[in-house]
This record gives C-alpha cells, structure tokens and sequence, in this order.
C-alpha cells in the first residue's frame, strides 16, 4: 500500500521519491579502467543492454571524485560513480517512478544489480570488473519527498530494510547516514550478519521481491 | 564523513513534518513575488504547449528566454557507431520547439552577473544539479553556469529553488541581453582604474527585461573591464563593452568608460570599434539603451548569420551608428535608474571584509603547498589579502564538491566567490594567513590542483559532447591534451607554461579558440571516402589588452594528430624563439607559411584499415560522423542549413585573405574562387538536392536554377553578382596567373557575391527557411 495513502499519512515525512540512486562498490579499485567504460557504455547502446530509452554516453573522468561514466538513458542514469574518492556503479532512479515507497527502491536495487551483472559479465574475461556484494550507498535526490533529515533517515530506514531482506534473508543490515549535512539524505549500508552472497544471487532476489 | 551543520537558506526539508508535496507550496513567499509570476507563467506555457495551443517556434523561443536550450540528439535521432537510431521517448508525439522532442534531456543555463556566486547560491546549485542534471555544474566561458540533462517539465521547479537564492536564468539565452560578463578581479586588482562591478550590476539590472531591450535580432553580450591590457574583461570581443578610465574634468577627477560596440566572435570574428574615448559613468545606462533601440530598430532580423551587432556596425560604420545613437539617446525619456546606483557606487568602499590578524599561521611547507602557491594565489591590491585560483577541469564541478567550496568560502572569503571566463573559480579576500588552512580545505575536497591559468588549464567549449552544432570534440580533445602534456610536466620548457590552450568544437567559437597562444576549432575533411574529425589550427591569438588581436588559422589537422602538432608547436617556440620573445610575436615573425610546413606532415590520414582510430573523435569509440548534427537553437530562431553554408564560404574569404597578406596570390585567388562556390552550391542545393561538389556541375546547377530565371538578380545591380562567378569559372579553367591586384580583385568580387547571395537568402527566406 501506498505511504501516501496510509492512516498516519499526516505524521509522515516522506513520500515516494522520483528519484533515487543505489551504488556498489568496484572490488579491485586500483585495477578499474575508466576508459573501458566508455565503450562498454557505448555498445550498450547499440545492443540496448538494459531496459529504458538509453540516449549518450558522457564522459567525466576529469573530474576527480566525480560522476566518472556516466551512461544516459531518458528514466535513468547510470555511472561510475567516484564520489568520496571509491569508485562503484550507481544507479540513479531519474524519472517514470511509478509505486510506493518501497517498491520504487526494490526497482531501484534491482535495476542496478541487474546492470552490475551486465557489466560483471561483460568484462569476464580480461581485467574483470567485480563488485563487492555486503555494501551499497542510498542517496535520495529528490528533497520534496525524501528530505535530508533525522526524521527522514528513521522513517526510511525500516522501508529499505524490508526491500533489503529480500536479498539478503535474515542477515541484518545496518545504516550509517554519511555525507554533507546540506546533501541529499545519503546512506551506507552494511551487511554485519554472516554470509556471502554472489551478485547473481542478489539479482534474483531483487528481482522476485521487486516482483 | 560527519554529518554537519543544517543550512537554513538550502531548500532541503525542515524535517517537520506535514511538508507540502510541491515546490512551489514549500518555498511559499521565500520566492519573490514577481519571479514566482514569472515561473508561474512560464510553468503555464508549457502546459498549453503541452495542450497543442502554441507553435513549436513561439514556444522555443520562450523557453530559450528563460536559459532552457535544446541539446544534442534532442531529434531523437543518434548514430550509435554502427546505424542512426530513433530515440523512443514516453512522449514520441509531443515537441518544444521545431523537430526537438519534448523528453529529450537539454540545458539550462544560469545568468549569474560578473559570475559572482555567493555560498548559498552554490548550495542550492548544488542541490539542483543533482536532483534535475547529472550532478555536475559546468562554467562557461562568459561566466555563466550550465546544467545539463534537464527535463523541461523540471524546470519551473529548478527555477523556483534557484529564485529563492537570487539567481535567475531569464535572458541567459535567447535574442536578448546575454549576462554581463566583467573580469574576475573587478574590486581587488592591482592594475585596475577602479572597481567596475557595480557598473556591470547596473547594466545587467537595467537591461534585464527592458522593453527597448525585446526585440533583437540576435544575442548582445556585455563585457566590462577594470583596466585595458589585461585579459580578464575581454572587451574587444564583446558587442558591447567598457574598459574603466578616469579623466580630470575641472579640476575633478570623474568616471567613465573607454566604450567599446560591435565586438564579436562566431564564424566572422570582428573586432570592437572604439564608441567613445571616455563615456561618463551617467550616460552609461542611457547609451546602452539607445544602442538597444537602434540595434532592435536596425538591427537584421531575418537572416540570423548578419543579426549580431556587429554586421550592423559594420554595415553602418562606427560614424555612422555613433551618430545614430547619440540621435536617438538625445530624445529618451530621462529615467531615475540611470544615475540613482551612482550613490551607492560611490559609497562603496574599496576595504578589506575582514580584520587581519596579527598573528600568522606559519605554512607548513609541502610540495603540493608550493606549487599551488606558486600558480594559484595571487596578490591582492589590499594589502594582507590573496586571490586563490581554483582550477576546474575543463570548466567542471561536481555537485559535492561545491557544497564544500560553499563552506570553504563562508569560512575563508567572506562569502563570494567569481567565475572566470577561464572556466575556473577566484576566491577573493583571503587573509594571508589563511592560505595554508585553504589549501588544506581545498585538496579535502579534491581541488587543490595546481593548474589554474597554465598550459594544461585548457578551455573547451561543449562541443560534440552536448552541443547540436559540434563538429570535433573539443571537450574529448581537451582532456586528451591535458592528460598528455601533464605527463610530459616537468620536461615542458618553463616559457611555454604559462600559454594559453582553447578550443572550439565548430566555427562559433564558443571556446574562445581565437584569442588562445594556441587555438583548435572543429572541422571536418572528406579523406579516403570517410568523414574524418579535423580541428583548424590556430596561432597567436592576443589573449592580453582585453582580447586585443585574433590568431591566425595556420592548417586543419586530423583531431588524432593534434596532441603531437601540440608538441611540435611548443618546441618550435622554445627552440627559435629571439630572446624574451612572446608567442605571439614569435608566430607573427616566423609566419604562416613556416608553421604549416611544420605541420604538413601531420595533415595526412592513414587509410581506414590501417588506423581506424583517425575515424573517431577523441574520447568517442563511435565512427566518426555528420549526422549527429542538428539546426543550432542558441538564440530562438533555427539556423538554417543555407546559413551554415554561406558562413562557410565566409570563412574561406577570410583564409583568402590571410593568404593574401603572406604574398601567396595564386593560392589567395583560388581560395576566393572555391569560396564563391561553396556559395553558389549552398543556394543550388536547396533547388537540386543530390547536387556534388564537382564545380563545373555547381555552376551549371547556379546558372539554371537561380542565375537564369533571374532569381539571384540585384534589383539594382541585375546580374553582375551572378555574372563573377562565371567569369571566375572560366578564367579558372583558362589558367589564371594571379597579381596582386588581380588577386585582391578576385577577394572582393568573391565578397560580393556572397553578399548577393545573402541578399538572395533575405528575399527568400521566408519560403526557404527550416
Ligand atoms: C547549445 C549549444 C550552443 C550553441 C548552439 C551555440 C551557438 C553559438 C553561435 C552560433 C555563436 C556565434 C555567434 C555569433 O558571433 O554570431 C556562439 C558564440 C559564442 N558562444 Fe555559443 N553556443 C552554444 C553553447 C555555448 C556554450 C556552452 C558557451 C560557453 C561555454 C558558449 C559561449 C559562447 C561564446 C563565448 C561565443 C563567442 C563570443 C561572442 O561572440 O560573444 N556557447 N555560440
Ligand atoms: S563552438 Fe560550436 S560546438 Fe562548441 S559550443 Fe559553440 S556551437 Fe557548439
């Protein structure tokens, strides 16, 4: 059920966010080749490799700490994101978000799982890309449903549990706010319970909670 | 990574909750009152357009008036490197402007006057970058701030947030006045006169939204400058500029400006003409008006390649237009405005923002510390105070980043900070003893780079990268340029550190290629069946006395080759260069001719087999073509492709006559003649559209679609015009031996002719234009 729609709606902070990014880690970061990235991101173009209306491929890798390849499709971004000096891929929700709350982060991790396999798979051979499995980053960029806020962070904390649970089973999680006080409501999540989990695994789970 | 301090003027939530699900509800009156109109309003256009209740062209040209530009690919259409692909967007029907897709990501540009920027303006910048673009913020060459992969329906919300903080992007684009521009140093610099800001602010108030002010033809860009041999204004090349001078008048020192019209870069670059020795401060305000109604009056409206100011100062003469102006300023109605920001100008002082401190924070000495020091601070002409230098790569930051440098310069400058038209940031005000501190603060935040202002500081306009006009990929070039000649470091000759690198993805000169040491623009050159990316060279561009002379298109050379005609540039300079001899002068003395057989060698193309790599911009896998390209909708109206056609035949006359001026008359001649033809095969084309490039058949096609139904007829001069290229065609294929004169003749009947052939495209527009 919608959050928008629920009893206590007065008392809520958030609504579902059009926007919203999840990132994982690149394991190797020394070994991670930037340059490669723009003709993967190219050929997926070509192939339409992931779903949505893929437009250009942007290149910023001068810029240090910053968005680093960026692949552009019209409901989504995605990037080799190099934000706080760790490069990983994050997946930005940008627009078209239909569902409540949780469903749009399930969509969100699953969308980005699915591209992290995508491009697991297509650097197999040579210098491959892997990606660390036990951690991910949540950044709300969309302040008029997701303000970044304490009250926002406790109320959003037990949604992403939920959409989290799908993937990991019973293993807790826990959630760090990081970042600038002034930017969006930025999360890091742990897996502190045992177990390993590989990406495929996460997809599927992601995928049949997303349903 | 802590979690600090709550800013109270960002538009993050309050945290109590219920909050309003709207923007506009949540910022209530914290937006003024006429600016929430105005978006509003706008807000409402794109709603009827959305209802199919205005026209494509009335609608873009709303939206560009508010800074909301279009971007490549934004037809839907998209080389992908093996076909061109439609882009299917949600909306496939719905358009914002003609053949520009309602979904498809664009661009916002930020006004934000003499590029001052205060911390709470970054914050919100910040904000809305990363919720509405792709996160980063990007400075332009005129001090401007763009955002790229916007949504249109995102953008009354952006602007509301950008309203709350003072920013506005009304005017940043469109046939208006563009912002106005002023050196980054205005306040605090050494060589100043005085203090230009308040003057550019009152320019930049007055014009925004003045009736006299609506009705261009085209762009007017506003330039002012504190002094006249430093860079930083680039006043020379501006429509409209003023460099700050003092004159004794009865005994009384008075203000005023050297005033500068008709500047101008694009595909004809002109210099400014000289307006008036010393414009008193009072008349400043009346004059621009009155060049606005005489520009909007005059000005041409129909053919937009002759629209900006500076065709019709040319057209007019600098006596001509100076009388017209001072005409019409003698008639205005006297206006308050003009003189009221007098009294605070004058009451504004020149002092420190802050107290210095006895006491001195001891450097603690590093590498990095030393050379940051030794390229980007800078003395101050108050005493005790620096101007920091913050070096963006290629005019970029990310959205992070500046929320930091928000804290940075609330902490270390008092507040604002300037763009530059190097596309880096200029801190101002810093206490000597705070260097230290800075520069720690800086590389925390990943922008202690040491680059500002050198070699590899390169500026790049957008190019193929976002822009519909891109031709190579200034931007792909220039992070390749970087990346090379850092690497080279320290083995870089000392004298050639301090050049200057710019580039241009097309002839617009968006990155300001031609007052560069070293300037590229992007060009394209058919060579073995392919399309392959060239940039031109360019050499010895004045960057000094405010963009005092333009360089000297030397050779195209293909964009894979220009990392190694960089290297052989720079140590041509450094291995012949007479003494303490500048780059310029040392271009100047050796000549053209020298420096393209320095390159010649590099001109070549490997067949497509061998190096596929020549077939492709930098930094792009994709083959290498034209298609991507789509109609420029900087300024509202479309250029059409017989534009784009009869500017380049413009630029030929141009290499003519540099030709010329070297003594190669043959080659001046023949330049001319291959100008005429792009000329008459852009006009013949619109009748025949398969028509080649072979000459002979180009003549034909002129003669029988326009010459001879007597379409390309002067109503005054008949058939002359028409008759030169004839004559020219034949005398070509008879062999012509040229003379000096005979070659100046053969520039100037080429220049006619164009000019006819503009008249032919004015007549006709109306039924040929896109
Ligand atoms: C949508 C992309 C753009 C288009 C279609 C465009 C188009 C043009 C055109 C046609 C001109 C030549 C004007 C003339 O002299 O007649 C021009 C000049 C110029 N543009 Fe752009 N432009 C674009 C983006 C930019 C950007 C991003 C910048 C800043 C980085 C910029 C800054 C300038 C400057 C500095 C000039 C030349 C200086 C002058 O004449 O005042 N433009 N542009
Ligand atoms: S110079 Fe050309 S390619 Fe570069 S931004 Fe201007 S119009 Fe676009």
């Amino acid at each position: 059920m919608s959050t928008q729609v629920a009893p206590d709606v007065r008392s809520r902070v958030l609504s579902a966010p059009q926007r919203v990014g999840v990132k994982l880690f690149v394991e190797d970061q020394e070994a991670f080749d930037r340059a490669r990235m723009i003709e993967v991101f190219h050929r997926w173009i070509q192939e339409d490799r992931l779903p949505g209306t893929l437009v250009d491929v942007h290149d910023y890798t001068h810029v240090q700490e910053g968005p680093g390849v960026l692949l552009i499709a019209h409901e989504w971004h995605l990037r080799t994101d190099e934000a706080g000096g760790r490069i990983g891929l994050e997946y930005e929700m940008k627009r078209e978000a239909s569902g409540t709350l949780s469903e749009r982060l399930g969509e969100a991790v699953a969308s980005l799982l699915e591209a992290a396999a995508a491009l697991e798979q297509d650097t197999a051979g040579d210098n491959p890309v892997r990606f660390v499995t036990r951690e991910m980053v949540f950044r709300f960029t969309d302040r008029l449903a997701v303000p970044a806020t304490d009250a926002a962070f406790e109320e959003v904390t037990p949604e992403l549990e939920k959409v989290l649970a799908g993937l990991y089973g019973d293993a807790p999680v826990e959630f760090e706010r990081v970042g600038h006080a002034r930017g969006p409501l930025t999360l890091h999540m742990r897996v502190v319970g045992e177990g390993e989990w590989t990406l495929e695994e996460l997809v599927s789970g992601a995928r049949s909670a997303a349903g | 990574m802590g979690v600090e301090q709550q800013n109270p003027m960002t538009t993050n939530g309050s945290g109590q909750a219920p909050e309003p699900r709207a923007w506009k509800a949540r910022l209530g009156s914290r937006l003024g009152e006429k600016l929430s109109r105005e978006i509003d309003s706008f807000e409402g256009q794109i709603e009827q357009k959305r209802a199919g209740k205005l026209t494509d062209e009335v609608f873009a040209e709303m939206r560009l008036r508010r800074g909301v530009y279009g971007q490549r690919y934004d037809n839907g259409q998209r080389h992908d490197g093996v076909s061109s692909r439609e882009l299917v967007f949600p909306n496939a029907e719905l358009t914002k402007g003609p053949g520009t897709l309602w979904d498809a990501p664009g661009m916002v540009r930020i006004k934000n006057p003499f590029g001052a920027l205060t911390a709470d303006q970054m914050d919100v910048l910040a904000e809305v970058s990363e919720e509405y673009a792709d996160g980063i913020l990007h400075v332009t060459t005129r001090q401007d701030i763009q955002l790229h992969f916007v949504h249109l329906e995102e953008t009354p919300d952006l602007m509301r947030r950008l309203g709350v903080v003072g920013i506005t992007t009304h005017e940043a684009c469109g046939n208006a006045v563009r912002n106005v521009t002023a050196c980054h140093l205005s306040g605090v610099c050494t060589t100043q006169t005085f203090d230009v800001t308040p003057y550019a602010a009152a320019v930049s108030d007055f014009l925004l939204g003045h009736p006299d002010a609506q009705e261009f033809g085209r762009k007017v860009k506003p330039a002012f400058s504190g002094c006249a041999d430093r860079p930083c204004g680039l006043v020379k090349m501006h429509d409209i500029g003023g460099i700050a001078r003092v004159r004794e008048v009865d005994g009384v020192e008075r203000r005023g400006f050297e005033f500068y019209v008709g500047g101008g870069l694009g595909a004809v670059p002109h210099q400014a003409e000289l307006f008036d020795e010393f414009l008193p401060e009072e008349e400043l305000l009346p004059i621009c008006q009155s060049i606005s109604r005489v520009f909007a009056r005059l000005g041409e409206k129909d053919v937009r390649s002759r629209a900006r100011l500076k065709f019709l100062v040319a057209k007019l003469g600098i006596e001509e237009f100076r009388r017209l102006v001072l005409e019409d300023r003698a008639g205005l109605t006297e206006d308050s405005r003009w003189t009221a920001f007098l009294d605070d100008v004058h009451k504004g002082h020149d002092g420190p923002l802050w107290q210095i401190e006895k006491k001195r924070d001891k450097l603690t000495p590093s590498p990095q510390l030393e050379a940051w020091l030794g390229t980007s601070v800078t003395q101050q002409r108050q005493p005790g105070y620096k101007v920091v230098m913050i070096y963006l790569p290629l005019g970029d930051i990310t959205a992070d980043q500046i929320r930091g440098l928000a804290d940075v310069a609330r902490r270390f400058t008092g507040d604002a900070v300037r763009m530059t038209v190097e596309q880096n940031l200029a801190f101002r005000w810093v206490r000597e003893s705070d260097l230290s501190a800075l520069h720690e603060a800086l590389e925390e935040l990943a922008l202690a780079d040491p680059r500002a202002e050198t070699l590899t500081d390169i500026t790049a306009c957008p190019g193929t990268d976002t822009c519909k006009l891109g031709i190579s990929s200034s931007r792909g070039l220039a992070r390749t340029l970087m990346d090379h000649l850092e690497t080279r470091g320290e083995e870089l000759d000392e004298v050639v550190r301090g050049l200057r690198i710019k580039i241009s993805g097309c002839f617009n000169s968006c990155g300001q290629h031609h007052m560069a040491d070293i300037g590229f623009w992007g060009v394209s050159r058919k060579r073995n069946g392919y399309n392959v990316p060239h940039f031109q060279v360019v050499l010895g561009g004045q960057w000094a006395e405010n963009a005092g002379s333009y360089g000297l298109a030397i050779v195209a050379v293909p964009g894979r080759n220009i990392p190694a005609a960089t290297d052989r540039i720079i140590q041509y300079y450094v291995d012949e260069r007479e003494g303490d001899e500048g780059f310029k002068a040392f271009v100047t003395r050796v000549g053209k001719a020298s420096l393209r057989t320095l390159l010649q060698d590099l001109t070549e193309v490997p067949a497509y087999e061998q190096d596929r790599s020549f077939y492709s911009n930098w930094g792009d896998p994709r083959e290498f073509t034209l298609g991507d390209m789509g109609v420029g909708e900087c300024a509202g109206q479309i250029v059409s492709p017989v534009e784009f056609g009869l500017q380049a035949s413009e630029r030929e006359i141009f290499s003519a006559q540099d030709r010329l001026d070297q003594g190669d008359f043959n080659g001046a001649a023949d330049i001319a003649y291959g100008a005429m033809l792009i000329a008459a095969r852009t006009l013949a084309r619109e009748k025949e559209i398969g028509l080649g490039e072979d000459p002979e058949a180009v003549v034909a096609a002129f003669k029988t679609h326009l010459f001879d139904p007597g379409l390309f007829h002067d109503p005054f001069a008949g058939g002359k015009f028409g008759n030169y290229l004839f004559r020219v065609h034949r005398e070509r294929k008879n062999g012509f031996e040229a003379t000096p004169s005979r070659a100046r003749q053969r520039i100037e009947e080429a220049q006619l002719f164009i000019e006819a052939a503009h008249s032919y495209h004015v007549r006709t527009a109306e039924t040929v234009s896109v």
